[in-house]
């Protein structure tokens, strides 16, 4: 049936005759869902507009269309899903620098401390201090707002393509590929945390301080619900990356059978580091495997000596 | 062989449907699905019943019309149509589910058929090139080389039946459509509407109200044809490329000053 019509040859010009400038009403069996500011045609009728229709279509922009498109949408979701994963891979290799030690107090306490300091002086004198930090905190939060707010998007427009009730047989669909939709939310939340947390050292259950970052780790790690925690964050993380890193040469149409082995097991891998990388902290701390700070609210005092 | 079917039985687009159970008995197991269907629907004659609505035209799995989601599996348990599905395939005297292709964009028509002409219409979208009626080019000049010619070929032969609609969790269109783009946008006769065509076929899918697609992959498994997910790379490839394509504009104008 379908499949004939495409050998239909049509003679003459190569392109479309510009769209006729007329008005043309929606028809009484034509309904239209204003979802996100484009039509849908759920009333199926819909050579009735082709004049309004195709008005709209080259009215906007390409980026406009492309926002507009389920194909567009989820490249965009690929597109700020890579700002996000180079994110995670360089915060987890800075973690790392955790596992230098406490360092002297004489030179200042940890390697982590003055990572963290670097990262703040970043660009000074050139600009002021944590200009460049901000500057790279906005373009994660647009990012991550973008990547959700796609995601969420699509997710609804997925839903509304299928009859409520009848939901499709699982067929092969990869256990991470099928816990996006769980594993996504839990890292929202867990930002949401982490940054309550670490960054704005509001959830002060273990003392905590500004810039002491080898001190904060430490006395969050003494407790075993932060490690629990983080280690489950962490491989909440794993499994959205294992799919989401395939899953984003897909979607930017750059995987081939060639090619496919390759970067499945790629993304298995760099799943894999990613992981094991942030898990080497709060284990290496839980152990003991790392010293006391020597500086900051966790540091033994005197007395305590 | 017996069986019990659970057939899904619905009037009208709009009635509400319903399982309905149905026994059928003595069934060849060389018989086809459809086969089986049709002496039940024969026994439904006699008893002064009413028939169950399905599609079917070919029967030799070439046409595509076919379209049952037999155990929620798309055509049925074997990547095949549902006419070449044979009643041997199932364990005699089980209960088998008979469904339709559920998707909003295929409204129902009665029972197990419903209207896929959504695919027809992301078809006229793009799915055309242009023949120009005067002298015609060497053909030495347009060469395909085997790898396109194989690509291509794999792609067309989409029979268009929508099971990788039916089997899609989101309702996507992707790997259907990923065919038509793959077949005519890598073929030098496909090269004018290139871009227009990958725009248009995926506005065409969202205006049906297709889903997006999450690289599950489930459409490629129920496919009759054997089509890869490698046809929804090229989409995603061909529609990068169009989105960014420049409309033809006329050429700027100098103004004096
Ligand atoms: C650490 C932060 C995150 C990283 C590194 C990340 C990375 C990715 C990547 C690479 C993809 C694949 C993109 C594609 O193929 O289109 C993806 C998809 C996805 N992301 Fe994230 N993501 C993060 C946070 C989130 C959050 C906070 C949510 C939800 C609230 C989320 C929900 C999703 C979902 C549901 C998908 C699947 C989209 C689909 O298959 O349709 N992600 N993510
Ligand atoms: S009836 Fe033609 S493919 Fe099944």
């Amino acid at each position: 049936m379908a499949g004939s019509l495409i050998g239909a040859v049509r003679c003459g010009a190569a392109s479309d005759p510009p769209p006729r400038a007329s008005i043309s009403y929606v028809t009484p069996d034509t309904e239209y869902r204003q979802g996100d500011n484009r039509l849908w045609g759920v009333g199926r009728n819909i050579d009735v507009d082709v004049a309004t229709r195709e008005l709209r279509r080259r009215r906007r922009t390409w980026i406009g269309e492309a926002w507009d498109s389920n194909v567009g949408k989820k490249l965009a979701v690929a597109l700020t899903g890579i700002v996000l994963v180079g994110y995670v891979v360089l915060h987890m290799i800075g973690n790392l620098t955790a596992l230098l030690g406490a360092g002297e107090a004489a030179t200042g306490g940890a390697q982590i401390d003055d990572y963290g300091h670097w990262l703040r002086e970043f660009g000074t004198p050139l600009l002021p201090a944590e200009t460049f930090l901000w500057a790279v905190r906005i373009f994660l939060l647009a990012s991550l707002v973008v990547h959700v707010v796609g995601v969420y998007q699509l997710t609804m427009r997925n839903r509304a393509a299928r009859p409520a009730g009848f939901p499709a047989k699982r067929i092969g669909r990869s256990w991470s590929a099928r816990t996006m939709r769980l594993t996504g939310p839990l890292l929202l939340a867990f930002i949401v945390f982490h940054i309550l947390h670490f960054t704005l050292l509001a959830v002060d259950v273990t003392p905590l301080a500004h810039g002491e970052i080898y001190s904060n780790v430490y006395g969050a790690f003494q407790k075993w619900y932060f490690v629990v925690l983080y280690l489950a964050a962490v491989a909440a993380l794993g499994y959205h990356l294992r799919h989401g890193v395939w899953s984003l040469f897909q979607t930017l149409g750059l995987d081939t059978p060639a090619r496919n082995a390759y970067l499945r097991h790629g993304s298995t891998a760099l799943a894999v580091f990613v992981v094991v990388g942030f898990w080497m902290v709060p284990i290496s701390f839980a152990t003991g495997a790392l010293p006391e700070p020597v500086t900051g609210p966790n540091a033994p005092t005197e007395v305590s000596k | 062989m017996n069986f019990q079917l659970e057939i899904w039985r619905q009037d009208s687009r709009d009635a509400p449907g319903h399982f309905e159970t149905k026994h059928v008995e003595d069934v060849d197991p060389e018989a086809s699905f459809l086969e089986m269907l049709d002496t039940l629907n024969e026994d439904l004659v006699a008893k002064g019943g009413r028939t169950v609505a399905f599609d079917s035209d070919c029967r030799e799995g070439i046409c595509g019309t076919c379209a049952l989601t037999i155990n929620g599996m798309p055509h049925g348990p074997n990547q095949v149509t549902t006419c070449q599905t044979y009643m041997r395939d199932f364990e005699d005297g089980s209960t088998i589910t008979v469904e339709p292709f559920r998707n909003n964009a295929f409204p129902a028509v009665r029972d197990l058929a419903v209207d896929r002409s959504a695919l027809d219409r992301i078809i006229q979208a793009g799915g055309y090139v242009s023949v120009t009626t005067g002298p015609q080019p060497d053909p030495n000049s347009q060469p395909v080389t085997p790898e396109v010619h194989q690509t291509v070929m794999d792609a067309a032969i989409c029979i268009g039946c929508g099971a990788c609609v039916a089997a899609c969790p989101n309702g996507a269109a992707m790997l259907f459509t990923g065919a038509k783009v793959t077949h005519l946008n890598n073929l030098p006769q496909g090269q004018p509407e290139r871009d227009e065509r990958s725009r248009n076929m995926v506005l065409q899918m969202d205006e049906e109200g297709f889903g997006g697609c999450t690289n599950y992959g489930e459409c490629a498994r129920v496919c009759p044809q054997d089509i890869g997910i490698d046809v929804i790379g090229m989409l995603n490839r061909e529609y990068r490329r169009s989105s960014r394509t420049k409309k033809k504009t006329h050429p700027k104008k100098m103004v004096a000053q």
